[in-house]
């Protein structure tokens, strides 16, 4: 956060300022590693009313719950936005269940051979709105997506 | 690297233009896949719009090592379309330009 502003706006400024400071020193690509490709439409109030609900209520939603889908589609949006303005180049990894031995991860960490592929993603209901708002190919300013599964 | 959505990934190039198939070389990954990977999208859509291999940090160790086998996984996929006659052999070195070189260069804005 900014230490000023614990609301939605606020943390988007937050990262948005972040973003500039890396597109500065030579960023090209932001990474977004995602269970299933999130990028509805989904609106300010509707976010705003997310993230009041877990910052400030301490509500914990699901990694399947509506409200975590909906949430991570509102911050692509801004993310593509904010790489569009700097040419930067949008990266999606998704399909990977992390961790899934607990065990594994318990005693040694993270990325010791517990991940798994998933069996089911929805890529395109999920994605459509994203990629027709920013990736159609209708202008000429738009930047790429590169999608890995 | 899931198979299952390869041919998602095609078609949405197909219909996305800004939008690039990124090579499938992360988790789970193996050379026949990814050659298996690079045939299905030569069949169905463009090769040569591929996003290529991307490395990041993490793996800078390990750089120099995955690079030779998507060298040597891109020319034996080429190599097949050109032996069934399915591509030329200035094509097919086109294609290995584009996925290796001059796809990241225009997409990362790297000139």
């Amino acid at each position: 956060m900014n230490g000023k502003d614990t609301t939605l706006k606020g943390l988007v400024e937050a990262l948005r300022k972040r973003h500039v400071c890396f597109a500065e020193r030579g960023a090209r690509a932001s990474d977004h590693g995602l269970l299933e490709p999130y990028g509805l439409d989904v609106t300010e109030n509707r976010a705003a009313e997310i993230f009041h609900e877990a910052y400030s209520k301490k509500e914990r939603y699901g990694i399947r719950s509506i409200e975590t889908r909906e949430f991570i589609s509102y911050m692509m949006h801004r993310f593509c936005e904010m790489n569009q303005e700097r040419g930067m180049v949008t990266q999606i990894h998704y399909g990977a269940f992390r961790n899934a031995n607990k065990y594994l991860f318990k005693n040694w960490g993270a990325d010791v051979g517990g991940d798994i592929s998933m069996d089911t993603a929805h890529v395109v209901e999920n994605l459509n709105p994203l990629l027709s708002r920013f990736f159609s190919g209708e202008t000429q300013n738009q930047s790429h997506l590169l999608l890995y599964q | 690297m899931n198979q299952t959505y390869a041919h998602v990934h095609v078609m949405l190039e197909r219909a996305f233009p800004n939008v690039n198939g990124g090579f499938p070389w992360w988790h789970n990954d193996t050379p026949y896949v990814m050659e298996q990977y690079l045939l299905h999208a030569a069949g169905a859509s463009l090769l040569s719009t591929g996003g290529g291999p991307v490395c990041d940090g993490r793996k800078i160790l390990s750089v120099g090592g995955r690079f030779e086998v998507f060298d040597r996984v891109i020319c034996r996929a080429t190599g097949k379309l050109v032996s069934d006659g399915q591509m030329s052999k200035p094509g097919s070195i086109k294609v290995v330009k584009a996925l290796m070189y001059e796809n990241q260069k225009r997409l990362f804005h790297l000139e």
